[in-house]
């Protein structure tokens, strides 16, 4: 253990004794996240997230962020969420969030991601209060998890545990919705993978979409032993694994459809797929099923697939 | 005694490529592949019959095309090397030195993110053909190609800060174009999802430069006698080197359009063909056919293995291996002798 | 009569190029290391009017890239500088000696495999990997007298070899890459104040030995026997010269990546602007690297804004130009 992981330690234990300090005069409340914790008073008016699913758990309560590192494309955001979204400042990459913009706006509160922007920390710190959490990578449960967090943070531990459990809700439903639906769909593998033109990417068992689907009482197929959340796959993995339903998500669908999966269905192998050969071949948006991360995303991901296993 | 050499070495190497492909075909594979199945996918494609199981299907339509582009694209570079050493009588001269593979790879990419729009249309192969070309030319007279005296290392140092520069320029476009997770993987070189098509893109360039290499043999014997001792055997220097220069290129540039720039391939095998078989060109530039082809057979069977389940860039594995070989060769004491 | 006119002329002569070589030296690379300091802080995302409302986007953003922007480049000018003193060879470099892709190769096993390691662990570790990477070119050159181009050669296989380990290290852990790859690619983005606090100690310790140094590389230069004569333990002073440039380098890669060819071309921007005396050289190839580096980081900053692309790329595409100049110049083949 380093000296400065040894300070965090302290730090975190102190932060811990003045919230309790201060969670009776109900003024502050400390929040423990990925970072060093931080204390946090009053509302937090002015936010800026860093990550989609980040966007997700704010608008779930209500929040409106001010600045959001939305890759420079609008559309990337879910619809359901857009629409509840009014005027923002995009702060650029998710991968290279421009620190100027996100200074420029003046924030009280910052989320960002534990994986993507722990080489900035100190730079956001700075600018203002940072949450850091899981995001990139992160599972399902630890998504709900955040959002707690989030929402904490936020002032609204109430609100947040309404829509978890709201959420909770929809998705319990839908998972009696499949049990009960002919078809024995509950005992069908299913699995996820987004394209662009050069490669495609499936969700490993660690992935968002993957938990999801499995909190919905389905099967999710993955390679055994992989942890990865994201792993690059070929032809002959995919036929490997075999599922029994084939979700996809092309990125570069208005651009004529991705050049592997074009070129993969010319393939004399694509027609052994168990899925291709039942039509159990879904073609899903990839920025809803890998990029929204949150309650939003889960839900879109169950109305999908509602809509498709569903008949 | 020297025929009997021959005798023992090219049937040594040729077992050792059929092995290597072999082992390429069936190994690394989360399916449980075995030999029977690969003979049985052979007979079947000499043969159509219906009833081929997964397993053999899955080594005709996935496996045979990328290990045929792997050993394809590993015999064409080391031809090129080959070549290359002997038009300039320089050791250390390969595609990847000279920056002739960045320059295939940086036009490439250029024309594939639009910035060259009047080549997008054409094959890729025409572009990196342009590039090689371009950086070739660069090389050859920043190399002191205008004084009429190439000097080795000069070339290589021009050939390495020309590629340095390659690739920069495509790192930066790649980034400009949201496409930075491909600089590892691409820009390194990579086998991954390359299939018949491939092949089928691959072959005809590849023949047409094996037979011209293959014809040039005997002119470049005569030319490391010296340019004065080949003009008085017949043979016109300025054409050769020209004629075999466009070879390089064309080896060069119809690898690169598959695979990306693998590293390393067309330095290291001359050098070991030589060791071998000698310096006549004759018997060198076969022999380098097949030692390349095995090698990035192997490789390709490595890439695989190094972090199982998933792949590691083919030419990752040949920069891992032949770095070393590189050093030894920039470290050699003898003073170049070709 | 004539030759005391002509002694005089030459005498007048040399008294104009010290003049001009000492104006260039105090005044005109000061200034320019000024302008182009005020341009880095003036240009931005934002307008310069948006930022200064905001102070902490001038003082913690822009001028703490600034402030590492100037010492990583004067860390590299200066280990260039030294380099090519000692080895008495033109085209030395750390980044063509392999050193900077020893420091790299080490800086990305320490945040692979050790992830939770602090930021204060980066520079030493870094330093570990360039000292062994010199100490393995060396090994390999010992039978060789360090000819220019032998001692490129191979340093350039060494790069080579070891930048294919640490790609191949990054492809085989991709859940860790995201922090390796801000760091590595020889970029400015998000460094920080920390950064220039771990940064500066080193900095302000080898500095001064580095530029202790001229006085004994200056004689070095009159040749091994006469350097011995004047009192120099030669080889002593060679290790700890090398030492010195190999240190610089690695600490300026460690908090910013590969900036390629700042280390090659400052020395000799250098030695033609103040001339090849060392007390004057080394300062002006620090402000030379600086001046590269920091103008590197505005195009790259500046150019795509709010899309930012490593400030490598740029001294790449400054330096090889240059490094090919250079290449059709020298005759020492």
């Amino acid at each position: 253990m380093t000296y400065l992981m040894v300070v965090r330690q302290a730090q975190k234990i102190l932060l811990l004794s003045l919230c309790l300090l201060f969670s009776i005069n109900g003024f502050a409340r400390i929040i423990v996240d990925q970072g060093d914790g931080l204390t946090i008073e009053g509302q937090p008016k002015r936010v800026v997230v860093l990550e989609y699913s980040f966007l997700d758990a704010a608008v779930l309560v209500g929040i409106n962020p001010i600045g959001i590192a939305d890759d420079k494309k609008p559309e990337r955001i879910l619809p359901k969420i857009k629409a509840l979204l009014s005027d923002y400042t995009s702060v650029g990459l998710r991968g290279q969030p421009d620190l100027e913009t996100i200074a420029s706006l003046k924030p009280d509160l910052i989320i960002a991601d534990s994986y993507r922007h722990e080489a900035i920390y100190d730079e956001l710190k700075n600018i203002a209060p940072t949450l850091l959490l899981r995001s990139y990578g992160a599972e399902y449960s630890q998504l709900l998890d955040d959002a707690r967090v989030i929402g904490a943070a936020l002032g609204k531990p109430a609100e947040m545990a309404q829509a978890l459990e709201q959420h909770n809700q929809y998705m319990a439903d839908f998972t009696q919705r499949m049990k009960n639906a002919s078809g024995n769909i509950p005992e069908q593998s299913i699995l996820f993978a987004v394209t662009n033109h050069r490669v495609m990417t499936m969700h490993g068992s660690k992935a968002f979409a993957s938990g999801v689907i499995r909190r919905l009482g389905l099967q999710y197929i993955a390679p055994v032993n992989d942890e990865r959340a994201y792993i690059q796959v070929g032809l002959e993995q995919l036929l490997d694994m075999n599922p029994a339903w084939m979700i996809i998500g092309d990125y570069s669908a208005d651009e004529g459809g991705s050049d592997i999966l074009n070129r993969w269905r010319q393939h004399p192998l694509w027609q052994r797929l168990h899925a291709v050969k039942a039509g159990h071949h879904v073609a899903v948006d990839p920025k809803a099923w890998s990029l929204a991360r949150g309650v939003f995303g889960a839900e879109r991901i169950a109305d999908d697939l509602s809509k498709a296993l569903l008949l | 005694m020297i025929t009997r050499h021959y005798l023992v070495s090219f049937p040594l190497v040729s077992v050792w490529l059929v092995l290597g492909f072999a082992c390429a075909t069936v190994g690394g594979s989360t399916f449980d592949l075995r030999f029977s199945q690969l003979a049985e996918a052979l007979i079947s494609l000499w043969r159509p019959h219906a009833d081929v199981d997964l397993g053999s299907q899955l080594i005709i339509s996935i496996r045979l095309p990328r290990v045929l582009i792997a050993a394809g694209v590993g015999a064409a570079l080391a031809m090129a090397g080959a070549l290359m050493q002997g038009l300039t009588r320089n050791p250390l001269a390969s595609p990847a030195l000279f920056g002739i593979n960045a320059g295939a790879a940086c036009v490439l990419v250029m024309t594939q993110t639009g910035m060259l729009l009047f080549l997008s249309e054409l094959p890729s192969i025409i572009s990196t053909m342009i590039g090689a070309a371009l950086s070739g030319v660069v090389v050859l007279t920043l190399g002191g190609g205008l004084h009429g005296r190439l000097h080795p290392t000069r070339m290589v140092l021009v050939g390495v800060a020309l590629g340095a520069l390659l690739l920069a320029l495509t790192r930066a476009l790649l980034i400009l174009d949201e496409q930075s997770q491909l600089i590892l993987s691409w820009l390194a070189g990579s086998l991954m999802d390359t299939g018949w098509d491939h092949w089928h893109q691959l072959w005809p360039w590849l023949l047409l430069g094996s037979l011209m290499a293959f014809y040039f043999s005997q002119k470049l014997n005569v030319l490391a006698l010296g340019d004065e001792m080949a003009i008085g055997l017949g043979v016109s220097a300025i054409n050769t080197r020209l004629w075999a220069s466009l070879v390089v290129i064309v080896l060069t540039a119809s690898s690169v359009a598959v695979t990306g720039p693998i590293a390393f391939v067309g330095l290291l095998v001359p050098h070991l063909a030589r060791y071998v078989v000698g310096h006549d060109y004759r018997i060198l530039m076969p022999f380098c056919a097949l030692l390349g082809a095995g090698l990035l057979s192997w490789a390709d069977l490595l890439s695989r293995y190094l972090a199982f389940p998933s792949e590691t860039p083919i030419g990752l594995v040949t920069a891992l291996i032949g770095g070393p070989c590189f050093i030894w060769l920039a470290n050699r004491r003898k003073e170049y002798a070709l | 009569m004539m030759k005391a006119s002509v002694a005089r002329q030459n005498r007048a002569t040399r008294q104009a190029i010290l003049t001009r070589q000492t104006m260039m030296l105090s005044l005109v690379l000061p200034i320019l290391l000024c302008l182009s300091a005020f341009a880095s802080l003036y240009m931005g995302s934002l307008s310069f009017s948006d930022a200064l409302a905001l102070d902490f986007i001038i003082s913690d953003l822009r001028l703490a890239r600034i402030v590492i922007a100037l010492l990583a480049g004067a860390a590299l000018g200066l280990s260039g500088c030294l380099i090519q003193g000692v080895i008495r060879n033109p085209l030395a470099a750390p980044d063509l000696m392999g050193v900077s892709a020893g420091a790299s190769v080490a800086a990305t096993v320490l945040f692979l495999l050790f992830p939770a390691l602090s930021l204060g662990w980066l520079i030493p570790v870094a330093i570990f990997g360039a000292l062994a990477t010199l100490g393995l070119l060396l090994l390999l050159l010992r039978h060789s007298n360090l000819g220019p181009t032998q001692l490129v050669l191979t340093g350039i296989a060494l790069s080579i070899w070891l930048t294919a380990f640490t790609d191949w290290l990054l492809v085989s852990h991709p859940q860790q890459t995201n922090a390796a790859l801000v760091w590595l690619t020889g970029s400015l983005w998000g460094r920080g104040w920390n950064q220039v606090w771990v940064l500066l100690p080193w900095f302000l310790v080898f500095l001064p030995c580095s530029l202790m140094m001229a006085f004994k590389l200056d004689l070095l230069v009159l040749g091994d026997e006469t350097a011995q004569s004047l009192g120099v333990d030669v080889v002593k002073t060679r290790r700890w010269i090398l030492f010195l440039a190999v240190v610089l380098a690695a600490v300026s890669v460690a908090v910013c990546g590969t900036l390629s060819f700042v280390g090659l071309i400052a020395p000799h921007l250098a030695r033609l602007l103040v001339g090849g005396d060392h007390l004057r050289t080394l300062p002006a190839a620090a402000m030379i690297g600086a001046l590269l580096v920091l103008i590197a980081d505005l195009f790259a900053r500046t150019l795509f804004a709010p899309l930012e692309l490593p400030a490598g790329i740029f001294t790449a595409l400054i330096g090889a130009p240059y490094f090919l100049f250079l290449l059709t110049r020298y005759r020492g083949w």
